[in-house]
């Protein structure tokens, strides 16, 4: 029990540091959600780490308490439904068995946009904001491409030290 | 599935990108022929999913909105729409530029305002479509 608190205290931990960095990066391309998604590394680790309602705890946690600390209401809403969708879609891909984390965080960056601009959509009642989808699908892959590579190498690291391998989900 | 590829790209993943690639592109071009190309002659203007109002794109005038949301200023004339500023944080409307064709947007998400250009039937009368409509069915 100690061993999970502490493990899941580090995870939520750098999840709310990598959301902050990210707070502080100004990405403005013409299209609004554009980010790098950062925390995603965070939360394609988790998946392969936490057990699945210790990671479902870790991204609402994360999604809410950054929200309230470094975005807005509406941007809280947004991230809600991209973070849920994504993390949804990152379990079922992972469940396939025929993707690595580089694939399983691809899915993720893309569901997460898609969600956002679903939220977005019913939120303000705006239906030409669908057509920011198809640049945010394409952000989505290539951010998710090279957090994917990032989890990856994480995941790579924490298997081959000892303290962390028994915890690695097989 | 090997231990070692868990973690590092494999073949799957670059097809699954592959086809969530192809329904952004297939996404993309629907939207696109939704799209119309034809010159618009009028813009209509929603705040918060309510028209706001419907303006003629040969009549140089200045629209200001001011909600509780934010400021607005969208300048129409020759043909054209755009937003001539805003406070909304972002500023991705007044980045969008000049809008002309049926079908064409400016979006404000902060402050809910949308600007879309539209094709009204353009009749001898100056009147309204559905007064011309009367007329030949009497």
């Amino acid at each position: 029990m100690a061993r999970r608190v502490a493990t899941d205290g580090i995870f939520i931990a750098l999840a709310l540091i990598f959301s902050y960095v990210e707070s502080l990066i100004p990405f403005h391309f013409g299209v609004p959600g554009i980010k790098l998604g950062l925390a995603n590394i965070v939360i394609v680790t988790g998946l392969y780490y936490l057990s699945l309602p210790d990671l479902c705890i870790l991204s609402l946690l994360r999604i809410v308490v950054s929200g309230l600390l470094f975005g807005n209401m509406m941007s809280l809403i947004y991230s809600l439904a991209g973070g849920m969708l994504s993390l949804l879609v990152m379990i079922l891909v992972k469940h396939t068995r025929k993707f690595s984390a580089v694939g399983v965080s691809i899915a993720g960056g893309v569901f997460h946009n898609v969600g956002q601009i679903l939220a977005a959509m019913l939120v303000t009642g705006i239906p030409v904001i669908v057509y920011y989808l198809p640049v945010l699908m394409g952000v989505g892959i290539l951010t998710g491409f090279l957090m994917g590579l990032i989890a990856g190498r994480v995941l790579h690291v924490l298997n081959v030290s000892s303290i962390f391998r028994q915890n690695i989900q097989k | 599935m090997k231990k070692s590829s868990l973690y590092s790209l494999c073949k799957h993943d670059l097809y699954l990108a592959a086809a969530l690639a192809g329904a952004a592109v297939l996404l993309f071009l629907l939207l696109l022929l939704l799209r119309g190309s034809q010159p618009g002659t009028a813009v209509i203007i929603t705040v918060d999913g309510q028209e706001y109002g419907t303006y003629s794109l040969d009549e140089e005038q200045d629209i200001v909105i001011d909600t509780r949301l934010g400021h607005n200023h969208i300048h129409i004339g020759e043909g054209t729409v755009y937003m001539e500023e805003a406070d909304c944080p972002d500023r991705y409307c007044v980045s969008t530029g000049h809008i002309s064709r049926n079908g064409d947007t400016i979006v404000c998400l902060p402050h809910r305002v949308v600007a879309r250009i539209l094709v009204l039937e353009p009749d001898p009368d100056g009147q309204k479509d559905e007064i011309q409509y009367d007329a030949i069915a009497e």
